[in-house]
This record gives C-alpha cells, structure tokens and sequence, in this order.
C-alpha cells in the first residue's frame, strides 16, 4: 500500500502534463569483435530516441527479427548496458551520472519481465526469495505479516492460487505458472516503467492471453508505463498503443500501431506484415517475390548505406549512397525510406512525437481517481 | 481416396520414473494418407512431440512403447528391431529437427556432414556423381552450392533449417516428421522455409507431420489438424474444419485465444493448468478447465469418434453415434 | 553443442519427465534430498564413511594407544605382528600401529592445508575474474593457466630441497609448500562457472531487486556453487596429498615427524622390501591407498551432484 502512495506522490508533482519517465537520446550501442588490426564493428542500436513518460503513460511495442537491436534497447533502458554514445535519462537526469540515492529510486522504478521463466528464478531459493529480496531492499513493508499479505495479494493478482505457489521450488511450477510469478513481483512493486522483453514466447498459447492481458491491465489501472519488446506482431498489435519497427539497430518505421500493422509502409515493414501466419486457413501467405533470404553475412551492407537495401524489392539508386533520414508520414507516422522522402525529414528526432497518446488517456484518469 | 501411408493405434507411450508412471501418450488412433499434411498441435506435455519420437523409434528410457502399433506403409514399426529400425529412419521417416543448430555438427563442413548421412544408408558413389546429388539437393531447398564448403556457424538460421530438410529430403521418404522447424525463427524466415518444405515435399509427394504449438503456422501449412490434451487426440479434422467450427471446447477455447490484427479485442486465455499425467483422473481430461463440462463428463472417458471430422468430447457423443 | 540427430530426443523426454514430475506437485525440502542423494549415490557415501573410518580410527586410537609407543627403542628392533605388537616394529623400535595412529593425522593435515588454502584462493580468484571480467579477469586466467602448465613436482622438489637445507621442514611448512601450488584448478573451475552463472536471468533479477555486488556473489551465486567448492576443495585436498607423499617418499618430507610418506621414506632407506619387512611399509601404502580411494570417491560422488549431465536420472 505505501508503495502505491509513493508512486502516485511522486508522479503527481508533474501534475497534467506529460512527464518523462524515461529517455533514450540519440542512443548508439557498438559491439566490436574480432582481432585489433581487423576489428568489426556492429551497430546494435543507431541512434535511437524515444521517451516513456506517464501521463498518459502507454504500451509501446518493439518489434524485429533477432540481431535488430530490440533486446539490446531494453537492456540499456534496464541500466544493464551503457550505451556507445547518446544518453539514458530517468526523470530528465543522465543515469551515467547518478549518484547513489538517484540511482536506487532509478532501479526500483524501472523493472523488467525476462523473456527465459525458468532462467529468472535461483534454483537454490523457492520462488518466494524475488518477492522477499525486493521488499527488504525497498523497504515496501515493515512487517513479516504485512510482506506475507502483499506477496499473497500479488500472487492473486496474476490469478495463481497463493496456496499452491509460494514455498515452491521453480522447477515445481510450469513455465506458465512460473512466467505468472515474475508478472507478479512487478504487480507488487508497482514501477513506473516496464520493460518485458519477449514475456509469452516461451509460453503455451493457453496462458499467453492471460499474461498479456495482466500487462494491459497494469497499464491500464496503475499507470505503468511498458515496452513491450517481441517478434509477434499480433500480440504486439493485441497489447500495445504504439509500435517502433527495428531492423538491423535503425527503427525503420514507428507509429501508432494500427496504422503500422494495418498500412505498413517500410518495405521491411510490409515483409513481416505479410510473413505473419495468420491463424486462418482462407487467408494463407501470399505469394512472396523479390524478397530475398539475409545474405551470409553484412557484408555488402555498409554503414552508410539503407541497411535494408540488399533485400529490398523497392530499392533505388539513392538507398545505395546513403542512409534514409526518418520522414514524417503523418501525425503518427514515421518511415525510414526514400520512398517518402517528399513528406519531409522529421522535425523532432524523438520518434514519441509521431505516437498516438489517445491509447490510455484513461489510464491517466485511472491513477488520479485512486 | 489415397493410399494410408502411416496407421497408429491405441499407441501408448509411458515413462517410469521415480514418483510413478507418466502417460505421455495415452491411446492416440491416427492415420496419414498419402502426400497428405497433418497438424499436430498441443501445449507442453500434452504428448505432440513424444507421438512424433515413437514413430521414430526414438523414445529413450525411462520412456517406452507400452502398448499399440505403427503400421508404415502395412509393416509394423514396434516390431522391428534396432538395425530394421535404423535402414527405416532415414530412408521411409525422415525428421526435420526443432533446433538445427543443435543438429549439425559445428565443427564439420555441411558438405561431409551430408556425405555421412547418404553413405550411413548405403549411397556410395563416385566423388563426381555424389557432388552432382548434393549440389541438386541444396539446390532443391533454394540454397546456393557455396554452403556446402561452409561451416554451420557461417549460416543463418534459415539456411541452417533449409540444410536440415535437404537431409531429411535426401532419401526421398514416404513421411517426413517436423517437430516445431521454425520456433526459433524469425516470421519472414519462418514463411520462407515453411515454403520451401511445401515445396519439397510436393516434389516427393512425401506426408508430413508438422508438430508444433503455433495454430497461425498450422493454419498456413496443414490440411488437417489433430489436437492433443494430455496425452490423448481430442479432436482430428480438417483445417477448415477445424478454424471454422471447433467442436472440441479445448479447440474452442485455443482458437479464440489467439491473437490477430483484425482489431483490438479483450484476450481470452485458458484457465486453470493441463492435468498431471502421473495420476491421470477418471473422466475427460479437460474436465476440469472446461466450461461445458456435464456430470458425464467426470466418470466416462469419451471417444474420439466421427467420419472425417472426429471429436472426443461428450458433448457430441450423441450427435456421433446417432 | 556437438549433438547429433539421434541425441536430441533425449532432451525432449527428460523435459518431459521433468515436466511430469513437476506438475505432480511433490515437495521435497533440501535435507530429504541430501539425504535422498546420499543413499542412491553410493560413491559418495562409501567414500565418506571411508573416511569418517579413518578419522575414527586417529580420535579413538590416540584416546587407547599412548603416543609414545610411536617414538624410537619404544620396542624391539624390526620385530613381525605379534600380540604385544599388533603391527611390529621398525628398525628404530618404533611401533608401526601406533605410528599410523599419529601419521595418518598428519598427512590429512597437510591435505587439509591444500584444501584450504586451494579453494580459499580459487574463490577469491575465482569470484574476481568471473564477476568483474575485463582485463583483471584476462590477467588472473593468464597467471593460473601459466602455472598450471609448470609441472609442480619439479617446483616442489626445489622448493622443499631449499628450505629443508636451510632449516629443515615442519609439517605445518610443509603443508604450505605443498598448498602454494593448488590454488590453480579451483580457481579456473570457480571462474568458469561465475562466468556462466552471472549471465543467468536471476543475477539480473537481483540487481532489479536493489542487490549489491558483494550481496550477488555471496546470496546468489555462492549456495550454487556449493558441490562445486565441496568438491574442489576434495580434489584440491588430494593432490596436496599426492604431492606431499611424493615428496616425502622422496626424502624432501619433514625428518622428525612421522607422517605416511616419511614412513615409506624410511622404509625404503633401511631396504625393508628386500629385507621382507612388509609389515614396516605395507600398512602406510595401505593407509594413503585408503585416504586417496575415499577422497575419490566423494569428489565423483560430488561431481555428479554438481554437474547434473552425469546426475543419473533419479
């Protein structure tokens, strides 16, 4: 309960407008490999700015194929991962720069659902040890009593039976239980922000539902500000407001999340849409031409050109020569492609600007009337 | 109407361990056609991929074919022993691993690796006249000859899947089993090697088995689709059939669970968890996760029963009978 | 990661057996499974009680036999088993039931030195490089892989040539020689696991949950890495043995003290094998036969805990 009061304390100094919870600016993560005289430089994440703010605070989706960077994004946010240039800012502050007390409100607010629910747990403790280890570090009750009766309210609040759960080892629950528990420690510690990187891929589709709607749910009714990190662009589509395409470290296209799914326009964008297998025997993938398989390697594709160039069926001269500026399609709609070069270079880097901020609107009101 | 390539019945696989005996598969009756593409959905545990291992053989202690038999092409494949058993895998059954990387050797070029795999089932031929098999082999799965120098770690996972089904293809089996091919890929991938598995396998008019819990990829791929609970089919019908009108509230239930782009919607999951298969109780194994469950439903196990379209569930006992 | 075709449906049973078992809903604490694991796993227990057997041996011999009898002229020279003198006695008078009694004891001791001190330094070491990584970690893999290739008998032997000129050699002394060379194998042991185990999810988990570094390693990773300490410690404990009978059977031991090795050392320099004396030397090479057969057998007991490939399934 005190918890809940803090939260809403320290949001409502912001009151009305929309304040930043956390901010990616001009990120840039680089990882090198390989020998000092023949070093290979992988751009994981390009230049990347965003913002996840609370009022109204949304579910924004990342999607891509693994090696776009969208893992690499959410571990930066987490703190797990310093960024190669750019900056990572929690409440307008660098957290590079964060001295003790800063920090420690940073990573209480900012938590995480893993995408691995056997990996998460230590096989030594029984489950119970992630709920007991985060109420003594956050002080969040002062009682045995009072902890007992906030983990149990927790553990109903995912709609697992307290009874059947705690004292457990990890290895006597199911995945989906297991994934259940974790979506429950942040029910209890109630951040500010989520960052759920893949949190149904490796759960049975029965349970996926329920999981996915305890995410809306947590932004819906407490405010919490999620990414929701995934390669499914229907649970994407399902759960999230707003969505950034991610190929190769560049978010290709971003924008409200129906229009995206609906009327893609990158390229890319409009491959996966349409490699999405649809749960619809009458409507089978149709045919795919022009697309080719990811070559060997990246080689071909350099840093100064459109990283989707060699598999782009609409590729011209112009990909070749340089990089696509991002271009503003709409109020809600950003495209990395020269194809829309005529609607204009966008005027603000952060691609939040093109969001769609109706989404939640309620979920704002939701936290104020509590 | 085509030839049956493959007949199970009241195939029973169960593993004796410690705490009791787990029925993986509990009495499953299938047959394929010939050519024909099946289905075979389920969550974990729900006896999918162990169905797939016992036509293989494949089932290792503490796991055994307890009981029931597996008639390819009219021979008995619980019968045979090991060296029968291994001229057949390969040869008549071939599979299409769930993880490829985990199915090629890393230290070994693709080429040798294929090599071993043709000279294991008795293919020996000039250097010259086996280059030419294999350059057409991965030349039949859309890859270029270049990958037979390279080692797996140089290919994507797309191509490393397409090496696999070029194995798998290499004899040119009656039955193809593919345990969840595509689950660690990504979605334009995934379409592009489904494709290529289609394609091949029209090529050598081969019946596959596509296990796997993605009723989106089912849905692209199969003409019919059984569905598993607890070790049991309980429901087995055509895929139209099957997406149009579930008749199985199991099957009912995971077709609305399931996400789509077709406006947003309140998700709907399953509730409660799939029983224990050690103690297994007396009745419908969904029983109690049903929301239509009868008294019926707590003492009688129902059949899977109907022409083409079968249903195990009481609700549809009579309509069946009748 | 080098599995064929043929291996993967191993995995897939025993994830379903797993499953299984974890869906049946049985709960066992940590003490019935130690216990559990004790009973099926005999190695383990028989290298145990092996020696439990010797330490019983050392507590309630020295309560029964006087120490004394362990000194020189305490009975007749070279005289066979008899009544009086259940195992004899040496060239010196020395009676060998009662040398064993206070030897064996001390041979452990310089083991248990190696144990220590082995994995004393490999947790420290360990823990550093695995946790910190970056350039400390390149530097303490490179130091403990260059001294793993010295071949460590060769160090030893100048080693204890050297002091014992100098001043002559204690047990304690010679304990700590022979513990100076047997940190390396605990260390790379424990860093490879940090290694692996601070990429797991729950070390993440951890840092979300408010943890500190120190707080990871000692809440986190430490009670993971329990069969693994357990059981270097053993192996650690053994080769500092094997090295210290090495030694002193080479004569480079502590001269007063009458510890296994240097009991084979004088063996050998009176000729009790030519003179048929067995009596003199056979019960030593018994008793660090034994001491080594029981160190074996609990650290492969302990590794199959530790290491759950060769866990058979229970």
């Amino acid at each position: 309960m005190t918890a809940t009061a803090e939260t809403i304390s320290a949001t409502s100094t912001t009151n009305g407008a929309s304040s930043s919870l956390l901010e990616l600016r001009n990120v840039t993560q680089i990882f090198s490999s390989g020998p000092f005289w023949n070093r290979e430089h992988n751009y994981a994440v390009n230049d990347v700015s965003f913002t996840l703010s609370d009022k109204p605070a949304l579910i924004t989706a990342v999607a891509g194929e693994s090696g776009s960077g969208k893992t690499t994004l959410g571990r930066i946010m987490l703190g797990f991962q310093s960024p190669t240039l750019g900056q990572v800012l929690y409440q307008g502050d660098d957290v590079a720069g964060m001295n003790a007390s800063g920090r420690k409100q940073y990573r209480r607010q900012v938590q995480a659902i893993f995408q691995d629910p056997f990996s998460v747990y230590n096989p030594f403790y029984k489950v119970d040890h992630i709920f007991t280890v985060a109420i003594a570090r956050y002080k969040l009750a002062s009682s045995r009593d009072e902890a007992r009766h906030l983990i149990e309210e927790a553990i109903s609040g995912v709609g697992l039976r307290p009874s059947e759960t705690l004292g457990r080892y990890p290895h006597q629950l199911s995945g989906g239980q297991r994934q259940r528990v974790m979506v429950a420690r942040s029910l209890l510690l109630k951040p500010q922000v989520i960052i759920a990187d893949e949190p149904v891929s490796m759960v049975d589709a029965s349970l996926r539902a329920t999981i996915l709607e305890t995410l809306r749910t947590l932004n819906h009714e407490l405010g919490i500000a999620i990414l929701y990190i995934t390669h499914d662009l229907t649970t994407a589509y399902q759960v999230a407001d707003n969505i950034m395409i991610m190929y190769r470290g560049h978010v290709v296209e971003a924008g409200d999340v129906e229009h995206v799914i609906n009327d893609p326009k990158h390229p890319y964008t409009r491959l996966l849409v349409q490699s999405i297998p649809m749960p619809d025997p009458n409507r089978r993938w149709a045919d795919m031409r022009g697309i080719n398989e990811p070559p060997f390697s990246d080689i071909g594709v350099e840093q100064t050109m459109c990283p989707f160039v060699n598999r782009c069926p609409d590729a011209i001269d112009n990909c070749i020569h340089e990089v696509p500026s991002s271009y503003a399609l709409d109020q809600t709609r950003l495209a990395k492609c020269f194809l829309y070069e005529d609607a204009g270079v966008v005027s603000n880097q952060n691609i939040t600007t093109y969001f769609n901020l109706r989404g939640s609107m309620h979920s704002s009101n939701g936290s104020d009337t509590k | 109407m085509p030839d049956t390539v493959l007949s199970i019945r009241d195939l029973r696989v169960y593993f004796n361990i410690r705490a009791g005996t787990v029925r993986a598969v509990d009495g499953v009756d299938l047959d394929i056609a010939e050519g024909e593409k099946l289905g075979l959905v389920g969550e974990s545990g729900s006896g999918k991929t162990t169905t797939a291992l016992a036509i293989m053989r494949m089932i290792k202690p503490p796991g055994e074919i307890a009981d029931g038999t597996i008639q390819l092409d009219g021979r008995d494949l619980v019968g045979l022993s090991e060296p029968e058993m291994r001229a057949v895998r390969g040869n008549d059954v071939a599979m299409v691993p769930q993880a490829a990387m985990n199915a090629l050797n890393p230290v070994r070029r693709i080429r040798n690796q294929m090599v071993d795999g043709l000279r294991d089932h008795g293919v020996n031929e000039s250097r010259e006249r086996m280059e030419e098999r294999l350059t057409t082999l991965v030349a039949q799965v859309g890859l270029n000859s270049n990958v037979l120098n390279l080692f797996p770690h140089e290919l994507s996972g797309g191509m490393k899947q397409r090496v696999t089904i070029a194995m798998a293809i290499c004899h040119k089996p009656r039955l193809i089993l593919a345990d969840e091919p595509t689950s660690a890929l990504d979605v334009v991938v995934q379409r592009q090697v489904m494709e290529t598995l289609e394609e091949v396998r029209s090529e050598i008019g081969a019946a596959v088995i596509l296990v796997g819990h993605d009723m989106g990829l089912m849905a692209q791929f199969a003409d019919r689709i059984g569905v598993m609970y607890a070790g049991k089919l309980v429901e087995l019908a055509t895929v139209e059939q099957i997406f149009s009108n579930p008749r199985h509230p199991y099957t009912r239930l995971l077709i609305s669970s399931l996400p789509d782009t077709a406006g947003k919607r309140r998700l709907q999951g399953i509730p409660g968890l799939p029983p224990s298969l050690l103690e297994v109780p007396p009745g419908c194994p969904f029983m109690p996760r049903c929301p239509e469950a009868m008294d019926l439903c707590g003492v009688d196990v129902p059949e899977l029963l109907g022409e083409t379209d079968k249903v195990s569930c009481h609700l549809h006992t009579e309509a069946a009978t009748v | 990661m080098m599995r064929d075709l043929g291996a993967e449906p191993t995995q897939s049973s025993a994830a379903i057996q797993a499953e299984a078992e974890s869906s049946s809903g049985t709960s066992y604490s940590a003490f019935s499974q130690i216990g559990y694991y004790l009973l099926h796993e005999r190695m383990l227990s028989i290298g145990l009680f092996m020696l439990i057997a010797l330490l019983a041996l050392w507590l309630i011999g020295g309560q029964i036999v006087d120490p004394k009898k362990a000194d020189p002229i305490s009975g007749p020279q070279t005289a066979g088993p008899q009544s009086k003198y259940w195992l004899g006695t040496d060239f010196n008078g020395r009676q060998i039931l009662p040398l064993m009694i206070h030897g064996a004891p001390l041979t452990l001791r310089i083991g248990l030195y190696a144990g220590v001190f082995g994995l004393g330094i490999g947790i420290l070491l360990g823990f550093l490089g695995g946790y910190m990584r970056g350039p400390v970690d390149a530097f303490i893999r490179i130091i403990s892989d260059v001294f793993i290739t010295i071949p460590s008998l060769a160090v030893l032997v100048v080693v204890a040539s050297t002091i014992k000129e100098s001043s002559g050699l204690s047990v304690n002394m010679m304990g700590f020689i022979v513990a100076s060379l047997s940190w390396m194998w605990p260390t790379r042991v424990i860093r490879s696991q940090v290694l692996s185990m601070r990429e797991s999810n729950y070390v993440e988990v951890a840092r979300l949950n408010g943890m500190g570094d120190l707080e990871i390693i000692f809440r986190e990773l430490m009670p993971n890495l329990f069969p693994f300490l357990a059981a270097s410690f053993v192996g650690a404990m053994a080769s500092g043995i094997l090295a210290a009978v090495g030694l002193e059977a080479l004569g480079l031991g502590p001269q007063h003290e009458p510890t296994l090795g240097m009991t084979i050392y004088w063996s050998l320099y009176y000729g009790a094998v030519i003179s048929n004396w067995w009596w003199w030397y056979g019960p030593p090479i018994l008793l660090v036969a034994w001491i080594f057969i029981s160190l074996y057998l609990i650290a492969a007991g302990l590794d199959k805990w530790a290491n759950p490939r060769l866990r058979q399934s229970l």
